[in-house]
């Protein structure tokens, strides 16, 4: 056990040589407000699953989860299919549709999130509009502008492709 | 026996939950929580439209209901779970489940005014903001 106290005895003197009893006191202060800050950061709160077998390019309009979305694509506008671009916001409200993943064979339930605040991207226009219905439906219509919603109002940057289940068809 | 009827109540709900996430969830997001001032909490308009006659069928001829892609059994599954799952109504006593029947019979009814006829119903009830009133 020599060794294993010399070790401890050495590391509490280094410690003790190298830091004042403030700074310690200091540091924890600053962890724990920290700590307590770091929930606050503005980041989205959406809850987007992944799934194992996701083939295909996200920055691509045939993607799979593109199926029924209709803008332009966040993955080619300094966001990705799941996050927005810096300085724009995603709208709580959102336009959903379901799409056949061809890597598992499933249905997934895809929430096209717009992301709001920056006019319009301008790049990757995408439009498929599978299960879409007229604007007479407009819960199921996605030629709402979903922005309109949100806090950043309507300026409509781009869309993403957020899975948030899976419509196994029971 | 408990089993099997264990297992067709799960499959019932992740169908109905679906069903919430497709046809619902965009407005209402996934906590049933909607957007202040613009989409109703469900967690709270539920409760205080089931408290009040005629609540219980605003609930069904509401646009967001009665106008929706879904047939009457997916539709009264649908708001069995919404009202199960968002309120606090869990019991069979608390809340009575709508059935297909009762939706076929009220769905059709046309609401003229939907936003003078929940104020009538839950107006004195709540908040401006929607809220439940102290």
């Amino acid at each position: 056990m020599t060794w294993f106290d010399t070790f401890f005895e050495k590391t509490s003197r280094t410690a003790a040589r190298l830091s004042s009893r403030r700074s310690v006191v200091g540091g924890i202060g600053a962890l724990a407000a920290g700590a307590a800050v770091f929930p606050l950061l503005p980041v989205s709160r959406v809850r987007g699953e992944e799934v194992a077998n996701d083939p295909g390019d996200p920055s691509s309009c045939d993607y799979w989860r593109y199926c029924a979305i209709d803008g332009y694509l966040c993955s080619c506008c300094g966001g990705t299919h799941t996050a927005c671009p810096p300085g724009t916001i995603m709208s709580p409200v959102t336009w959903v549709g379901t799409c056949l993943n061809p890597g598992d064979n499933k249905h997934y339930i895809i929430s096209y999130n717009d992301c709001c605040g920056k006019s319009g991207c301008g790049r990757c226009g995408c439009v498929r509009n599978e299960g879409d219905k007229p604007m007479y439906l407009p819960q199921a219509a996605n030629n709402i502008n979903w922005c309109a919603g949100g806090s950043a109002d309507i300026i409509y940057n781009c869309s993403t492709a957020i899975i948030v289940g899976v419509d196994d068809g029971a | 026996m408990a089993c099997v009827v264990s297992e067709t109540a799960h499959a019932g709900d992740a169908r109905a939950h679906a069903d919430y996430m497709i046809h619902c969830q965009g407005c209402h997001v996934p906590d049933g929580s909607g957007l202040e001032g613009k989409v109703p909490d469900l967690r709270t308009s539920l409760p205080m439209l089931l408290s009040v006659e005629g609540g219980r069928a605003f609930l069904v001829q509401v646009p967001g209901s009665s106008m929706s892609a879904l047939s009457d059994t997916r539709l009264a599954s649908t708001l069995n779970w919404m009202v199960r799952n968002f309120t606090g109504l869990k019991t069979d006593q608390q809340f009575r489940d709508y059935t297909e029947a009762e939706i076929e019979n009220i769905r059709p009814q046309r609401l003229e005014d939907v936003f003078a006829t929940r104020n009538a119903l839950i107006g004195h009830l709540e908040t401006d903001d929607g809220r439940p009133a102290e």
